[in-house]
């Protein structure tokens, strides 16, 4: 019959129709829509790294829920931070190491949370298992070690995560390389990162001498006069913190260690003539 | 033309998607003359609403076919002369009676010129232009159904289907809203309306079509079915005995047979109307 | 017989109604009263900001609000106007007009977004106004940060705004879609919560059914992802409070991606009211 929207076959059947024909069309708009979404993700890509399962599996049910579903990351992330907080200063590793977790995966914007996070990680954490394993005695060495290379492992793994969210941070890579010399006492592996973090935009001007400073101590000199010989001309001459004149010092006494001939020697624009005119004068 | 043709309806409910089918109507055939005015007799459950509701092309019927003036009755084109009130409607509490009989006015797409006017006079109509910039959560039950009716007027439609007009609604109102729909009948108006009480078909209809589990039982005109076979009754004030034996004994002179003898309480109902009816004109519109 | 044609004109009213009803019944100024003492808060949180500068705190709870809040408001106001006529039975005395069945639902999802949209308006002004005022009162405390001028980009704010108002639209025509087809409000609402959370972590799902060792169970879950939009896509605060910009070419695109699914449930929420038993 004309005009009604359904036949006699029934309602079971009509919602049933319906059912099936509302569940079609969903699909096949959403696999219609697939690429315009892979489309806009990849034309843009977006600054922060969205949260991955691998991570939210750990931290979910902390109430993070309302940060999770798009909103508050700050607020929330704050006041989990105040209550990693408490954690440390009870010196609960457990609880302090997943509220670290937690609040990095809520809000991993604020580099402050990861570096801090490592170094409590890779510091203090040490600190509370070897007073906790040496009761107010000495701890044999083989387990210092073993408790110390283990922290750092954790603080790396999360300074791993936090230039996934921060790959063009300078700051993380100098954390990865300040944990590799002080706790595992590895120089090479702190110069490497070092030099990486030398090489991104934000590096502070230290990063590249101590890269140097490194390659002596591994006794790779004549790498460290290489680096420094490319490095100072980029070096600012005014500014104080760039350490133009320090950097040229230690080219110098590279030269004199390598016994480097006077014709090869780094020839430092201006500043390097003034220098030199100043030691005619002397 | 008729104004309304029902043909053989059938309306089957399932509920859920796997429960038994329940038949609400069961072959109902019907036919309304334009200008008359019918009532919808039933218990309740009998399928009056149902059917009303197939009438007016909101429900799709299992089987069967509705026309109203000739137009199927699932088309939109169809509601385009047809006034509705559905049973009990809870309009919107924060909008006014008077923003409620515009919107539908609007809606039912009756002439842009003097629109405001036009509600203002059908507002007037059922007797609420006082309150109609007041929201209707304030009015009472009787008043609502009222502005209920306004919305349904608004479009001067051919065709009026009410359920349950007087619901819910005191003696008063009930008989203000019976009165303008016996002058929907001098206007040329169609009128189908459902009721459970007889009383209100009796006064109101031309024709009633009694219900009962989904089927239509009966269909006559009123003043057929309330025809007393053959006997005429005389209301005169109280009469003494001996002046009731000198009738009885006139009237078997003249060979009519004497049936008996009645004192006839008066109607609560219209007791009411006159005491109150009386005192409170517009009634409710104060409450 | 003159057929009665689809009329926007129907639909706009039926649209203004809705949205004048929402807003008697105070459900749009709740809203708007919460989510703004919300934004508000961030000037008493803001001195506790660890990570983020205060500036960006601010942006971040008040971006928070607009999608929190905006979420209720959208659940909450397209199955409660749209279950308020079913069951006033005013729906009746509406489609007794010669209305169409489509022309009632778009106009109900038009009122929604109408109301959406004056509360995202309402919402992104404020905080433009909370963020001016506060960076006004730190380029007078330091000057010297300030050098190259105000550093919120108000124009990208303005954008995120508007992709907000996308985002709660397609949840709105989503919760609309399963009211057409439900039975009570309640389900619709509650739905309407869940389709909100499957459609946050559309990200994360798929990251899980990546994991799965078993194609039958994978390709399942892929199938019931492709029902729901992807929500992460209009995260675009983040964008903006990191400093960075919304190009023309992305918003184009998020809008595009939101007006195939408003359209797509817009479309079944009629179909499947067109089915229903009133």
């Amino acid at each position: 019959m004309a005009g009604w929207r359904f036949t006699a076959s029934g309602i079971v059947n009509s919602r049933a129709k319906v059912t099936v024909v509302v569940s079609a069309v969903l699909l096949i708009t959403g696999a219609a829509l697939r690429p315009v979404e892979e489309w806009v993700r990849k034309a843009e890509p977006h600054p922060m790294r969205p949260v991955r399962a691998r991570r939210i599996n750990a931290v979910l049910g902390q109430g993070t829920s309302m940060a999770v579903l798009g909103g508050f990351r700050a607020l929330v992330a704050d006041l989990l931070w105040l209550k990693a907080y408490l954690a440390w200063s009870a010196c609960d590793l457990p609880a302090t190491e997943t509220m670290i977790r937690v609040v990095t995966t809520v809000d991993g914007r604020p580099l402050c949370f990861w570096l801090n996070g490592a170094r409590i990680m890779a510091y203090d954490m040490t600190q509370w298992r070897l007073r906790a394993v040496g009761r107010g005695g000495a701890v044999p060495t083989a387990l210092r070690r073993r408790i110390t290379d283990e922290q750092a492992g954790m603080a790396l793994r999360l300074l791993e995560d936090a230039r996934g969210q921060h790959p063009e941070s300078a700051a993380v890579c100098v954390e990865m390389a300040n944990i590799h010399l002080n706790t595992r006492a590895d120089p090479a592996a702190a110069a490497c990162w070092y030099r990486q973090a030398a090489a991104l935009p934000d590096a502070p001007y230290y990063a590249a001498r101590i890269h140097a400073e490194l390659l002596k101590r591994l006794g790779r000199p004549r790498e460290a006069y290489a680096w420094l010989r490319q490095l100072h001309p980029t070096l600012p001459p005014g500014e104080e913190a760039a350490g133009a004149p320090v950097v040229l010092g230690r080219i110098r006494d590279l030269e004199r260690a390598l016994e480097i001939p006077e014709n090869e020697r780094y020839v430092a624009p201006e500043v390097d003539v003034v220098a030199q005119r100043q030691q005619k004068i002397d | 033309m008729n104004a309304i043709e029902i043909d053989g309806i059938t309306k089957d409910f399932t509920p859920g998607l796997f429960g038994a089918k329940v038949r609400a109507l069961d072959g109902v055939t019907l036919r309304i003359g334009a200008g008359e005015i019918v009532g919808l007799l039933g218990p309740n459950g009998s399928g009056k609403s149902t059917l009303l509701k197939i009438v007016v092309g909101l429900l799709a019927p299992t089987a069967g076919a509705c026309r109203i003036e000739g137009v199927p009755s699932g088309r939109v084109e169809a509601r385009r002369g047809v006034g509705y009130l559905p049973e009990a409607p809870d309009f919107c509490p924060h909008l006014t009676g008077f923003e409620l009989v515009l919107f539908h006015a609007r809606l039912g797409r009756a002439p842009r010129a003097g629109m405001k006017e036009r509600v203002e006079a059908v507002i007037a109509r059922v007797g609420l232009v006082e309150v109609m910039h007041r929201r209707i959560g304030t009015y009472s039950q009787g008043m609502r159904q009222r502005i209920g009716l306004a919305q349904a007027l608004v479009t001067d439609p051919r065709v009026l289907i009410l359920d349950e007009p007087t619901a819910g609604i005191d003696p008063v109102g009930a008989a203000e809203i019976g009165a303008m729909i016996n002058r929907f009948k001098t206007q040329g108006r169609t009128v189908l309306l459902s009721s459970h009480s007889p009383g209100q078909i009796e006064d109101l209809c031309d024709r009633v079509a009694l219900l009962d589990h989904g089927r239509l039982v009966l269909q006559e005109r009123v003043d057929e079915l309330t025809r007393q076979g053959g006997r005429t009754a005389l209301l005169v004030d109280p009469l003494p005995e001996g002046v009731l034996g000198e009738l009885r004994g006139w009237l078997q002179a003249r060979g009519v047979e004497f049936h008996g003898v009645e004192m006839p309480r008066s109607r609560l109902e219209r007791v009411f109307l006159e005491t109150v009816g009386r005192r409170s004109k517009g009634g409710d519109e104060r409450s | 017989m003159n057929r009665v044609a689809f009329s926007l004109a129907r639909m706009n009213l039926i649209a203004g109604n809705t949205f004048r009803e929402a807003v008697r019944q105070r459900l749009l100024p709740l809203v708007i009263l919460v989510a703004a003492a919300m934004t508000g808060s961030a000037m008493l949180f803001r001195d506790f900001h660890f990570g983020s500068s205060e500036l960006k705190f601010v942006m971040d709870v008040g971006f928070g609000a607009l999608t929190f809040f905006g979420a209720i408001l959208s659940i909450v106001a397209s199955a409660q106007l749209f279950f308020s006529e079913i069951e006033r039975r005013t729906v009746l005395t509406v489609l007794a007009k010669p209305v169409w069945r489509a022309e009632f639902i778009l106009g109900k999802l038009g009122g929604v977004l109408l109301l959406l949209l004056v509360y995202c308006v309402l919402v992104t002004t404020l905080l433009a106004g909370l963020l001016w005022w506060c960076e006004t009162a730190l380029m007078k405390a330091d000057p010297g940060a300030f050098e190259a001028g105000r550093t919120v980009a108000y124009a990208g704010l303005v954008w995120c705004g508007l992709v907000q108002w996308l985002k709660l639209g397609v949840l709105a025509a989503l919760t609309l879609l399963v009211a057409s087809y439900a039975r009570s409000s309640l389900f619709a609402v509650l739905a309407g919560f869940f389709a909100l959370v499957i459609c946050q972590l559309q990200s994360l799902a798929r990251d899980y059914y990546g994991m799965m060792d078993s194609s039958l169970a994978r390709g399942g879950l892929e199938l019931l992802g492709l029902v729901f939009p992807n929500f992460q896509l209009f995260d675009v605060a983040d964008r903006v409070a990191a400093g960075g910009t919304l190009s023309i070419g992305l918003i184009g695109g998020i809008a595009a991606y939101a007006l195939a699914y408003l359209s797509v449930y817009g479309g079944l929420a009629v179909y499947c009211f067109r089915h229903r038993e009133l």
